[in-house]
C-alpha cells in the first residue's frame, strides 16, 4: 500500500512538472488545452455548411463538441503516453522506478486538459439547454474507460516506439484516421447497416456514443455497446501491458 | 563495520540487447542481443559501512555494473541481493527540467528516488543549505551555470538517506571547496554505516578512500581485495599498455614552443652506463641527454627538466638554477646531460618536459612529452606504495616495565 502511494506521488509530481513546465513560458497558458477541440469543432461546423452530416436532431455545434472533447482527451493521452518513455529517457536511465508511471503521468496531463475543455463543454451544454440529469453518474465510468484504453494503446506505442521511433510517428498518423472511423463528427446511426457490427468493434465507438447519450439525451450508454467497448479495452490492456513490462527491462539499454 | 552483508552479487552476467525471435530480426536487428558480455560472472559482497572501489579501463563494465545494481537495467543471469535502499549517483543532472526552479526540480527528483511527500519536506532545507545556491534556488534551472547545476544534482543525491550509495565518476566536478565538502559528507555517511560503491578513473583517490577495490577487465573481475594490491595490479596493467601506446604515439604527442634561436633535436633517456633505454627499475640511475641546435650563444642559461606522471601530475621539476658555473650554449649543435644517481620513483609511465631560459628569465625553448620512460615493478619495493620510493631506516626500541 505504501508502495502504491509512493507511485501515485511520483506520478502526480511528474504530471505537475509536465503541466506547469508546458505553460510556464506561454502567454495563454492552460487556455491552449481547450483550443484543439474548439478549433476542430469550428472546422467541422463550417464543413457541415457544405456537406450534409446528420446530428441526431441537436445543434451540430454541440453534437460535435460533445464527441470532440473526449476524442481529444484520448488522442492527446495516447500521443503523450506514447512518447513519454523517450521524453523521460534521462530519468529512466538513473532511476529504477516502475516504468508505467511515465505513460500514467502523461495520461494525467491529458486528463488535466480534458477538465479544462470540460468547463467550456459544461457552459455550452447549459447554454443549449441540454437535458442534463441522473445519467451524469455514467460520466466517471466513461472517462475511466477512455483513460484505460488510452493507457493501453499508449503503453504499446511507448514500448515499441522506444526501439523504433517509426511506431510513434505511425501512431499519431493512425489516430488521425481513427477519428474518421469513430462516431465523433457524425452519429453512429449514419454508419451503413451492413458495417455496423464491424464498426462497433472499435472501442471508441461505444465510448463516444456513450458520452453523447449521457450529455445530450440524459440516457445511460447503450449497454451492449458499452460492454463490448469494455471487453475490447481490457483485452487490449491485457495484451499491451505484458509487452510493455517485457520491453521495460531494456529501456535503459536502448535509450 | 558491523559485518552485516548489505549486498550480495552472485554469478552476474549482462548481455546488452533484446533476446529477439528470428522473425523480428529484420526490423529490430540492431537491438538483438550481442554476443559479447558486458559483465561476466561477477561475484562479490559488500558489508555495512564498507567502501568498495571499482576500477578498470573504459568499457570494462564499471558503469554497467552500477546500472544493474541500481535496478535501471536487468541482468541477463545471476542474482543481486540487496538489503536496504540503493541510491544511484549516476548522471546527477539528468532529468532536471530547464523551465522549473531549482526547488521544483529537487522535489521531483526526490520523488522519483522514492521519497514521500513528508520526507521531501523535511530534507528540503538540508538540500537547500548544501547547494549554497541562495536566491538562485527559486529561479529556473536554465539560468544556472554548469557548476550550479552540479551542486543542485549533488545536493539532492548526497542528502537522501540511503543504505548503499553508487557513485560513478561524479567527484571530478565542482570547485575545490565544494569537492572538499562532498568528501566530508561521504566520510560522515560512512561513519553512519552507509556502504558505498565508488567507480572512478582517479586511482589515487580510490586507493585513499576505499576499503576494498575490484579490478574489472572486459567484463571480468581480474582481482578484488586490498586497495594497494589491486591498484598496483592496475598500474602494472596500464604501464604495459601505456608504454605500448607511447611507443606508437611519441612523435605525435610531443609539443614544444621556441623563440627560433634554439631547438631541442632530441631528448634521450639512458641508464647509468649511458645506453638508451625506456625501462628502469625503481631507484636505478638515469641520465637524460638533451641535444640541441642553436643559432645563438647563451651564457648561463637556465635548463630545467620536468617529470610528469601519466595522469598529468608534475612530480619533479628541477633545473640548473641561474649562474650555474659551466652552463653555456654555443651556436651550432651541442648536448646537455643531467645524471641522476637514483631516481626514487615507483612503477608507472612518466614523461619528460624540458625548458631552456635565458639568464634574464626569457623562455628560449619549452617542450612537453619529449621522452618517456617506465619504471617496472620490483619485488624489493613491494612495501612501497604511491609514487615516490622512500627507503626508511627503521628503528625499534622499548622501555622495560
Amino acid at each position: 500500500m505504501a508502495k502504491f502511494f509512493s507511485l501515485l506521488h511520483i506520478t502526480m509530481a511528474l504530471a505537475y512538472r509536465d503541466i506547469v513546465s508546458r505553460y510556464r513560458r506561454s502567454l495563454l497558458g492552460p487556455l491552449w488545452a481547450i483550443m484543439q477541440p474548439l478549433l476542430l469543432m469550428a472546422v467541422f461546423t463550417l464543413l457541415r455548411t457544405v456537406v450534409d452530416i446528420p446530428s441526431d436532431g441537436v445543434p451540430y455545434i454541440i453534437f460535435s463538441y460533445v464527441g470532440l472533447v473526449p476524442w481529444t482527451f484520448f488522442t492527446s493521452a495516447v500521443n503523450r503516453a506514447g512518447s513519454s518513455i523517450l521524453a523521460n529517457s534521462t530519468l529512466i536511465k538513473k532511476s529504477p522506478v516502475a516504468r508505467e508511471i511515465f505513460p500514467l503521468a502523461a495520461l494525467m496531463t491529458a486528463l488535466f486538459d480534458f477538465c479544462m475543455s470540460g468547463i467550456i463543454l459544461a457552459g455550452m451544454l447549459v447554454y443549449f439547454h441540454m437535458p442534463l440529469g441522473t445519467a451524469l453518474v455514467w460520466m466517471p465510468v466513461l472517462v475511466l474507460l477512455t483513460a484505460v484504453l488510452a493507457f493501453g494503446v499508449g503503453m504499446l506505442v511507448a514500448a515499441l516506439g522506444c526501439f523504433r521511433q517509426d511506431v510513434i510517428f505511425a501512431a499519431s498518423f493512425g489516430l488521425q484516421l481513427w477519428l474518421y472511423a469513430s462516431p465523433v463528427i457524425y452519429p453512429l446511426s449514419a454508419v451503413p447497416r451492413q458495417w455496423q457490427f464491424a464498426y462497433r468493434l472499435n472501442p471508441m465507438a461505444g465510448i463516444i456514443d456513450g458520452f453523447r447519450n449521457v450529455l445530450i439525451k440524459n440516457t445511460p450508454p447503450d449497454g451492449v455497446l458499452l460492454i463490448l467497448s469494455c471487453a475490447i479495452t481490457i483485452g487490449f490492456l491485457a495484451l499491451s501491458w505484458p509487452i510493455f513490462r517485457r520491453c521495460a527491462h531494456y529501456f535503459a539499454d536502448v535509450l | 563495520m558491523s559485518g552485516v552483508t548489505v549486498l550480495e552479487v552472485q554469478g552476474l552476467w549482462k548481455h546488452y540487447g533484446l533476446p529477439l525471435p528470428k522473425m523480428l530480426l529484420p526490423f529490430f536487428g540492431s537491438f538483438a542481443a550481442s554476443e559479447r558480455a558486458a559483465l561476466k560472472n561477477i561475484h562479490f559482497e559488500l558489508k555495512r559501512g564498507e567502501t568498495l572501489g571499482v576500477i578498470g579501463y573504459n568499457g570494462a563494465g564499471k558503469s554497467t555494473l552500477l546500472k544493474v545494481l541500481a535496478g535501471v537495467t536487468a541482468q541477463t543471469r545471476g542474482t543481486v541481493n540487496l538489503r536496504g535502499r540503493v541510491f544511484p549517483m549516476i548522471e546527477l543532472n539528468a532529468g532536471l527540467h530547464p523551465d522549473m526552479t531549482g526547488r521544483e526540480n529537487v522535489k521531483l527528483l526526490s520523488a522519483i528516488m522514492g521519497l514521500s511527500r513528508s520526507a521531501i519536506q523535511s530534507t528540503l532545507p538540508a538540500i537547500e543549505a548544501f547547494c549554497e545556491l541562495g536566491e538562485w534556488f527559486d529561479l529556473p534551472v536554465r539560468t544556472y551555470s554548469s557548476g550550479m547545476l552540479v551542486r543542485l544534482g549533488f545536493g539532492v543525491a548526497i542528502n537522501i538517506r540511503a543504505d548503499i550509495l553508487l557513485i560513478d565518476e561524479v567527484l571530478a566536478v565542482g570547485d575545490l571547496p565544494f569537492q572538499r565538502k562532498c568528501y566530508n559528507q561521504f566520510e560522515r555517511l560512512r561513519q553512519q554505516g552507509v556502504s558505498i560503491i565508488f567507480v572512478s578513473h582517479n586511482i589515487r583517490q580510490i586507493e585513499r578512500i576505499c576499503d576494498r577495490v575490484m579490478l574489472l577487465h572486459q567484463g571480468e573481475t581480474l582481482c578484488i581485495g586490498e586497495p594497494e594490491e589491486v591498484c598496483l595490479r592496475y598500474h602494472k596493467m596500464s604501464s604495459a599498455r601505456d608504454m605500448e601506446c607511447v611507443r606508437m604515439l611519441l612523435p605525435e604527442i610531443a609539443t614544444w614552443q621556441c623563440s627560433g634561436e634554439l631547438t631541442v633535436t632530441s631528448v634521450t633517456v639512458m641508464d647509468a652506463n649511458g645506453s638508451p633505454t625506456s625501462e628502469f627499475m625503481p631507484c636505478a640511475g638515469m641520465k637524460i641527454l638533451i641535444q640541441y641546435q642553436s643559432e645563438v650563444a647563451v651564457v648561463h642559461p637556465v635548463v630545467g627538466i620536468r617529470i610528469i606522471t601519466s595522469d598529468m601530475m608534475r612530480i619533479a621539476d628541477f633545473s640548473t638554477g641561474d649562474r650555474f658555473p659551466t652552463a653555456a650554449i654555443h651556436p651550432g649543435t651541442g648536448w646537455i646531460e643531467a645524471a641522476i644517481n637514483a631516481l626514487p620513483l615507483l612503477q608507472g609511465v612518466y614523461s619528460i618536459g624540458v625548458t631552456i631560459k635565458a639568464p634574464d628569465g626569457r623562455c628560449i625553448y619549452t617542450g612537453e612529452n619529449l621522452a618517456f620512460f617506465g619504471i617496472s615493478y620490483a619485488a624489493e619495493t613491494r612495501n612501497n606504495f604511491g609514487i615516490v620510493h622512500i627507503d626508511a631506516q627503521w628503528a625499534f626500541s622499548h622501555n622495560t616495565l
